[in-house]
């Protein structure tokens, strides 16, 4: 796996509950090389989404380790991991989670100043990022006055808009129509081509005919 | 551009209904200590004043050697002289005896100057009959009501007196009673025998600008220390001593103190009332958000910068609350000042026949105390409410934050 930008190594999750302890993913080990576009398929409760959260830093594994860029993701203190997602993560997620108060392009453009930097000119990338997903005519429109499909688009916005080295993405087409889905599966591949490493956590099939391999994840494990 | 204002600046304008609800809170509670504490200011000045009104003042200037009688013209000038002074009154009392035998009562003659009296003290306004006597009056009296009462004496009558001059001789004269004053006190009414200060000098044998004491009357209650501070100042310490109510009654420096202290103890109530209430909707407010909180550190934002923008939110909703509530505090109690105060009779005060000429009007007051006491409490609240739930929010992992509901 030497080069690759993102690696996990046997990677587990269990979730303590009521019920006992679920194990949401176990020793998953994987690599993902700049410029890749990646699917991750299963069922619902595969561990999809845990392995996304995971990869992004924003929970530390049970056991195992990720590392990006050479880096252990889950070793940083909570600001640093805060930083790195800034400057090097993307990630898109099922429930889209804008901020209600705040615009479409000042989703788009809080993300990209927190990546870039005030100086980074944030108003014009995220118009930039914005009109590449077919939102010109929705800059100035909240959370609460897009649909959902919309909204969606919006959330791959920041994520593209960030210019992350890695971006994950879960269920990115989710509540779009296939052109929708079109559009943002193009924005992926292109910023796949500029270097990227993206991986696609999905059921849709239209987005596993677009990615490069795809990574089979049930209950918890990789599947061969 | 985004910045962290910006992002604070929207926030605030695009939840008007959180930032109302939060305000609420604030401008209630700031409101409520404003007034409260003016409610507490002015039951105080309420009580010093009725009880300064009439034989004590805010300031008793007397003779600094134990004379009986002290020249009356330099403190009056010196009252004169100072912004803080309202009202200067010489006073001139004299031990006497009133009524024929049998119906013979122990009086205190005491010396006025009517005109003087008015901006001084309450008596004017207690004359229920007749007048105060004045200068051209020569020899009348105005009769405390139970006194002219347990005489047998009306309007009109004469009323013969006995009474010791300064050089301790018995004099004896029969004055025309020309007003009956009724002062409410149980201890006054039954004694009060008033003149001119001009009778009172001819009957003791004072000096031509002789006085027991002059009486000061402050603009304000607060303005009683500068007052005398200033007179001290002005009049020789070897002749005259100057005394506030403070010093001159410790029993009422007792009474207002305890008042305060009482008082004060239902405010240390609705203190923490209020900081629970501001805290309690406060913390709701900001826990509700911490889903909002898992985004913004799912985007990059640190704790420390989350923790910052809530800290920005929060004084500029503070800011306009805390503002808004003292605004309306001060406001709330400068009508009800303007509207002639709360009548304590009407709030339960029923029996307060004996308080008959003194007022029984309850003013709140703006007071520095009160504007700082609600933001020094109001304000820290708010501020701490707000950063304490969003720190724990920013502890959590960014996933653990988004799965919050």
């Amino acid at each position: 796996m030497t080069g690759a930008l993102l690696e996990a190594h046997r990677l587990s999750r269990v979730y303590g509950g009521p019920n006992g302890d679920r194990v949401a993913l176990a020793d998953v080990s994987l690599a993902l090389a700049a410029g890749e576009l990646v699917g991750l398929a299963g069922p619902s409760g595969s561990g999809k989404t845990t392995l996304i959260t995971l990869l992004g830093g924003l929970e530390p594994p049970t056991s195992g380790r990720a590392t990006l860029d050479g880096q252990d993701v889950a070793a940083l203190s909570a600001p640093g991991q805060a930083r790195r997602r800034a400057s090097m993560i993307g990630l898109v997620f099922q429930t889209h989670n804008l901020l209600a108060a705040l615009t479409a392009e000042e989703n788009v453009s809080l993300a990209v100043e927190s990546a870039l930097g005030p100086r980074s000119d944030p108003d014009a990338r995220a118009r930039e990022a914005l009109a590449a997903l077919g939102l010109d005519g929705y800059r100035h429109q909240r959370p609460g006055q897009l649909s959902l499909g919309e909204q969606q688009r919006v959330a791959v916005a920041r994520a593209i808009a960030m210019r992350p080295k890695l971006l994950l993405a879960d269920e990115p087409t989710a509540s779009l129509d296939w052109e929708s889905a079109a559009r943002v599966l193009d924005a992926l591949a292109a910023l796949a081509s500029r270097g990227c490493a993206v991986m696609i956590a999905t059921h849709d099939e239209r987005c596993l005919r677009r990615v490069q391999r795809t990574i089979a994840l049930r209950d918890g494990r990789i599947q061969p | 551009m985004p910045s962290l204002t910006r992002i604070a600046v929207s926030n605030v304008l695009a939840t008007p209904r959180r930032a109302i609800i939060t305000s609420a809170a604030v401008v209630v509670g700031c409101t409520a200590i404003v007034f409260m504490v003016g409610m507490n200011m002015g039951f105080a000045e309420m009580e010093i004043a009725n009880a300064v009104g009439l034989m004590l003042g805010h300031v008793q200037v007397d003779s600094a050697k134990g004379d009986r009688t002290i020249p009356a013209g330099p403190v009056l000038a010196a009252g004169a002289e100072v912004p803080a002074v309202a009202g200067a009154a010489p006073r001139l009392e004299i031990p006497a005896l009133a009524g024929a035998l049998g119906r013979a009562r122990g009086a205190l003659l005491l010396g006025v100057d009517a005109a003087r009296e008015a901006n001084t003290s309450l008596f004017p306004r207690l004359v229920v009959e007749g007048k105060l006597p004045g200068p051209e009056d020569g020899d009348a009296v105005a009769l405390g009501t139970t006194l002219a009462e347990l005489l047998h004496v009306k309007v009109g009558d004469k009323v013969p007196i006995g009474y010791l001059t300064l050089s301790d001789d018995l004099g004896r004269a029969r004055l025309r009673v020309v007003g009956l004053v009724q002062s409410g006190s149980e201890e006054l009414d039954p004694r009060l025998a008033l003149v001119s200060v001009e009778t009172a000098r001819r009957l003791c044998e004072s000096p031509q600008d002789g006085t027991g004491k002059v009486l000061i009357k402050a603009r304000t209650s607060a303005d009683t220390e500068a007052a005398a501070a200033a007179l001290r100042a002005r009049l020789d310490p070897s002749v005259y001593r100057v005394r506030t109510w403070r010093e001159v009654s410790p029993f009422l420096r007792g009474l207002v103190s305890f008042q305060y202290g009482s008082v004060n103890v239902v405010l240390v109530i609705l203190y923490v009332i209020v900081g629970l209430s501001v805290a309690a909707v406060q913390v709701i407010g900001i826990l509700q958000r911490t889903r909002e909180f898992g985004v913004l550190s799912a985007i990059g934002f640190t704790p420390g910068r989350v923790v910052r923008l809530v800290a920005l939110e929060t004084m500029l909703v503070g800011t306009v609350a805390v503002g808004t509530g003292l605004l309306l505090g001060v406001l709330v109690v400068t009508v009800v000042n303007r509207l002639g105060g709360i009548d304590v009779r009407w709030a339960g005060a029923e029996h307060l026949e004996g308080m008959i000429g003194l007022d029984p009007y309850l003013r709140p007051l703006v007071s520095s105390y009160g504007l700082f006491t609600a933001l020094g409490l109001v304000a820290p609240i708010f501020m701490i409410g707000g950063i304490l739930p969003a720190l724990r929010a920013a502890r959590m992992t960014a996933m653990d934050a988004l799965r919050h509901l």
